[in-house]
């Protein structure tokens, strides 16, 4: 069985990947860090449950990326003759789907406190012998889950360009996002300090449906990948990769008409060239691999280009 | 790509985290300063206190915490600690004997600001604004948004309440 070779990353591009690696592990610490604050200090207040519950949600993508990167370097077999390349996708999906569901039942929750009109009440609390209001440690708590968070999604949106890695490229934006959901719960508290009870609900409403259409955004985007939809960059964006291989293919003087379908698999693109010969013409071996050598130069990504000659029969069709 | 992590960025990530943080403690520092916060929603504290009207304190029955004498004048140790709570607010005080679930529903809709009965944490009813332990598991119950009426009491309960109970117990 021809079994997919094993993509070799650049150099340069391993480089990146330790450093992603790296820096999803200090996440990780971090993140357990956060959760165990918030989860101390969230009290009665939805806002910060529904912060908490975003912060929790934000440990998956990094696992994710640490498990995918491991089985996606394993060899192909005769039981995966194409390899583990998938395994991102699915890891994404994943990972979206748990956003999206748990997002709908925070932001349902969180609209259903605010029409029955549940006010949250919030008192003191010590820790370490200080005792204050429970609102300052909320807005103590929220400083440290949302700004390193800001800053090590920045770090890490640098990286994803290289290895085109999707998981880490979400990943990077929500942490990146956060500041502005931490803000709207930092209002929230304050809004129960100065008496306003429905600051708190409003602002759960909010960040769930941040949560909600980060998880809509990342299921529609991992599902479409898994359906071998054409390849896009990690902006959302079509590449015109196959277009421009269908316009090197037609220029080939020995080519009479061609057709060119691609797809992604994981980070790499597989792509497929039909080609109708001119007039009666042969090919030789060699060209037909310098050919092919050619058009996995045009994109680090294409790792795969088979080309199909047209039989007769389907010339006629 | 630029993006290295040696010592240096780190240093530069820790120190900006380390900043943000300053500035937050700062503003957070300047905040808590302001006498005023939190408030209550419904502005208990503020109209006890002005003698605007009295405190209603709902007491549901469960001695020696709460309980009554014959002229159903409510008694107890739980009694004793919101009696004294008034008055160090200068407010008046105005009792309601209540059975447990009436009180409160009468709670949740503002009809009382407080309810005693000796309860304790593990106690089911949600939707109001619970105190934090005082003794042991005890704790007592206000009306929902008032935290400034919650805070007032919990900081009352934390330096005031163990007199009250160490005087009770024989």
């Amino acid at each position: 069985m021809k079994l997919f070779k094993e993509h070799e990353f650049s150099p340069d591009q391993r480089k990146v990947f330790k450093k992603a690696g790296r820096l999803q592990w200090i996440t990780l610490i971090y993140l357990c860090t956060a959760n165990l604050v918030m989860y101390l200090v969230m009290g009665s207040s939805q806002a910060m449950l529904v912060a908490w519950a975003e912060d929790m949600l934000s440990l998956i993508p990094p696992i994710a990326f640490l498990v995918c990167s491991r089985i996606r370097n394993k060899e192909a077999n005769s039981h995966f003759p194409y390899g583990f390349l998938r395994v991102t996708s699915l890891g994404a999906m994943v990972s979206a789907l748990a956003l999206l569901t748990l997002g709908a039942f925070l932001f349902v929750d969180s609209t259903l406190q605010l029409t029955r009109q549940i006010k949250p009440t919030i008192g003191m609390q010590s820790f370490l012998g200080v005792d204050l209001w429970a609102g300052w440690w909320m807005i103590l708590a929220l400083t440290w889950a949302t700004i390193p968070q800001a800053i090590l999604g920045r770090l890490k949106l640098k990286l994803a360009p290289a290895i085109h890695d999707r998981i880490l490229h979400t990943d990077a934006e929500m942490n990146k996002a956060n500041i502005l959901t931490g803000l709207a719960t930092m209002i929230g508290v304050i809004g129960i300090g100065l008496g306003f009870w429905w600051t708190d609900s409003l602002a759960a409403i909010l960040v769930s449906f941040d949560i909600l259409k980060d998880g809509w955004k990342e299921t529609r985007d991992s599902t479409t990948a898994l359906l071998n939809r054409a390849p896009k960059d990690l902006q959302g964006h079509y590449i015109n990769l196959p277009d421009r291989v269908l316009d090197f293919l037609k220029s080939l003087d020995w080519v009479e008409k061609a057709d060119v379908r691609m797809y992604e698999n994981g980070h790499i693109i597989f792509g497929e060239a039909f080609l109708d010969l001119a007039g009666g013409r042969s090919v030789s071996e060699s060209t037909l691999l310098e050919t092919r050598k050619k058009i996995l130069d045009f994109d680090w990504r294409l790792q795969e280009m088979i080309i199909t000659i047209s039989t007769e029969q389907e010339k006629k069709d | 790509m630029k993006a290295t992590l040696g010592p240096i960025q780190f240093f530069r990530f820790l120190s900006m985290c380390g900043l943000m943080m300053l500035l937050a403690s700062c503003v957070s520092a300047s905040l808590i300063s302001c006498e005023g916060i939190p408030r209550d929603a419904k502005n208990t504290i503020r109209d006890v206190k002005a003698q605007k009207r009295a405190l209603k304190v709902g007491v549901a029955w469960s001695p020696p915490w709460t309980d009554h004498a014959g002229d159903h004048q409510p008694i107890g140790i739980e009694v004793e600690i919101v009696e004294a709570f008034a008055q160090q607010l200068e407010s008046q005080l105005e009792w309601k004997l209540v059975a447990v679930e009436e009180g409160f529903h009468q709670l949740k809709h503002h009809q009382l600001d407080i309810l005693i009965g000796g309860f304790s944490q593990d106690i089911p009813f949600k939707d109001v604004g619970w105190t934090r332990r005082y003794f042991k598991n005890h704790v007592m119950a206000v009306s929902p948004g008032e935290s400034r009426l919650l805070t007032e009491l919990e900081r009352f309960l934390k330096s005031k309440s163990l007199a009250y109970i160490q005087n009770a117990r024989p």
